[in-house]
């Protein structure tokens, strides 16, 4: 008898990290396991939340096939490759040029760091607000500085330019983002470098591309993966600016799924779109999943 | 070669210049567009500092969104503190008591760190549905725990392996056990731990927005929905919006301003490696 109970508390004591494991597991569990599945479930159903009386069916890779024939999709995919071309180009070009010209002139500057910083750390949709603002074609202050400048105002947000607005709006937000990364990859290259490069002779460009630019490979293999996962899942700033229009110029793909699931209550279909999302979205993270384990090594 | 150097301190200070205003721009438009009177606000003068200081704006705005923030704050300070309390303890076991399928299990967690959010958006509506939880705070508290989870187990575990093993192993030849490693030992260093996973929680779960605005009913609505609503609205004068923006970006600020450096110096404590 005293021999089982002493058998039970060592299996306790063995045990004893369930309690600290079992919490997370069990939370996780009903709210990331069991809606995936059942997401899964649904993208092979047709249900429609606003049309109780159309009963639940089973429609097997339907959703999915359907894929080929929803123009919208086509043009909500463009909208998104334009968003992340946009955005990337950028925020790598332009990032990458501030942080030079940072490291050039400033060793620690914190109220520059900081304000360069700012945008980050406001809330997207006060983004999205403070932009609709400034962009604003009657009193906004962007047409009042083109027109000083002798240009004709714009309608910044209508048919023509909005995607581009969008896309510059997104690089105020997220520029700070690769400005840090790429100023943190600037300052772990040694200074050596530099001065074995000026002793041979090289000029600022050459020592630009044989030393500069291939150090940052793994910083800019970072900022490339996390902007293209970003341009994916883009949401608030686009809603706040534009809500995915003027008709469905700025509707990226997030915005889509969005609507389609909780405007249209078309639940199957809209969850075959999100798997959709997750795939895109791993093809993307994959590799950089599996170079970071090498990283690590 | 003298004029040479000049002209590249001149471009480069030329460049930061052009930064600074594109950056600060919107910040300064949002304060003086707020402060300003509503029959104020036009075109030619946007650019102006107000005439006279319209401290209303503030009140009348706060009046409009005061039940958003509270909606925030009970939001985010409960999502914040249960992620990154379990996360703690999910990087204890991580670190410091790894068995059988361990590594299986936090490479799971890991993986839930690049689900995007509108991924799983449908069937987490429909889970909460079935839960119950749906339209209110809970239902999306419980979710900003699980989503965080990965995340704040990540920073704890890489934080705990800081810890020297052999200061476990003296502990446990104490007669110490799974528990009270935990709380004497463990726990106390975990302070700086705590600072970054909740700050970084405090400002993702601030902001969000796609989950908050599809999720929660309207008199459960945080602040990024209450104030996208009131933007929205065609009625209202800029100066409303404005000042709501400023309340709804100044916690996030504020703790970064007090806060920031030791976020930074966790986050590059919990970067170094083993």
């Amino acid at each position: 008898m005293a021999d089982t109970i002493s058998q039970i508390r060592a299996a306790f004591h063995r045990k004893s990290y369930l309690f600290f494991l079992g919490p997370s597991l069990i939370i996780m569990g009903s709210l990331t396991l069991y809606p995936m599945v059942y997401g899964i479930k649904l993208s092979l159903t047709r249900y429609n939340l606003v049309r109780p009386w159309i009963p639940k069916t089973f429609v097997g890779l339907k959703n999915f096939t359907d894929f080929f024939s929803d123009e919208y999709l086509v043009k909500s995919l463009w909208v998104t490759f334009k968003f992340a071309m946009g955005t990337v180009a950028l925020q790598v070009f332009i990032g990458l040029l501030v942080a030079l010209v940072l490291h050039q002139i400033l060793k620690k500057t914190s109220l520059l760091r900081f304000m360069v910083l700012l945008p980050m750390l406001i809330v997207p949709v006060v983004t999205g607000i403070i932009w609709r603002l400034i962009l604003n074609d009657t009193y906004g202050v962007l047409n009042w500085i083109i027109q000083w400048l002798g240009i004709a105002p714009q309608l910044w947000l209508g048919p023509d330019l909005a995607l581009i607005t969008v896309i510059i709006v997104e690089t105020w937000a997220w520029l700070p983002f690769s400005i840090l990364l790429f100023s943190l990859g600037l300052s772990s290259i040694p200074e050596q470098y530099y001065e074995a490069a000026a002793i041979d002779g090289a000029g600022p460009w050459r020592t630009f591309f044989t030393i500069t630019l291939p150090n940052l490979r793994w910083t800019l293999f970072i900022v490339l993966v996390f902007k293209f996962s970003d341009a994916l899942k883009a949401f608030d700033t686009i809603y706040t600016l534009t809500g995915g229009g003027p008709g469905i110029a700025t509707r990226a793909l997030a915005l889509y799924v969005q609507n389609r699931g909780f405007t249209d209550f078309e639940i199957g279909y809209a969850m075959a779109l999100s798997i959709l999302v997750l795939t895109i979205s791993f093809i993307i993270i994959g590799p950089f999943i599996s170079r970071l384990d090498k990283q690590y090594e | 070669m003298k004029s040479k150097v000049n002209i590249k301190t001149v471009s480069y200070y030329a460049t930061l210049g052009i930064l600074v205003i594109f950056f600060l721009m919107p910040a300064y438009m949002a304060v003086v567009t707020a402060l300003k009177q509503p029959g104020d606000i036009t075109l030619p003068t946007s650019w102006d500092l107000p005439a006279t200081l319209n401290w209303a704006s503030f009140s009348e705005a706060f009046a409009m969104l005061r039940p958003n923030l509270v909606n925030s704050f009970i939001l985010t300070i409960c999502a914040t503190a249960g992620s990154t309390i379990l996360g703690s303890l999910n990087g204890y076991v991580f670190s410091k008591w790894k068995f059988k399928g361990s590594e299986i299990i936090f490479t799971l967690f890991l993986f839930g760190m690049f689900i995007p959010y509108q991924v799983i958006l449908i069937p987490l509506f429909q889970t909460l549905r079935a839960m119950n939880l749906y339209g209110g705070l809970p239902g999306l508290i419980l979710a900003h725990i699980v989503y965080g989870l990965p995340i704040t187990s990540l920073i704890f575990r890489n934080f705990y392996a800081q810890i020297p093993d052999s200061l476990i192993e003296s502990a446990r030849l104490d007669g110490a056990g799974f528990f009270s490693v935990y709380l004497k030992l463990v726990f106390p260093l975990s302070i700086p731990g705590f600072v970054v996973t909740s700050l970084w929680q405090f400002t993702q779960i601030w902001n969000e927005f796609l989950w908050a605005i599809t999720l929660t009913r309207h008199s459960e609505n945080p602040i990024t929905v209450g104030l996208a609503n009131l933007a929205g609205g065609q009625a209202v004068s800029w100066n409303l919006p404005m000042a709501g923006s400023i309340m709804a970006a100044l916690p996030v600020l504020c703790i970064y301003i007090f806060l920031g450096r030791y976020f930074i110096r966790g986050l590059l404590a919990g970067s170094v490696k083993e």
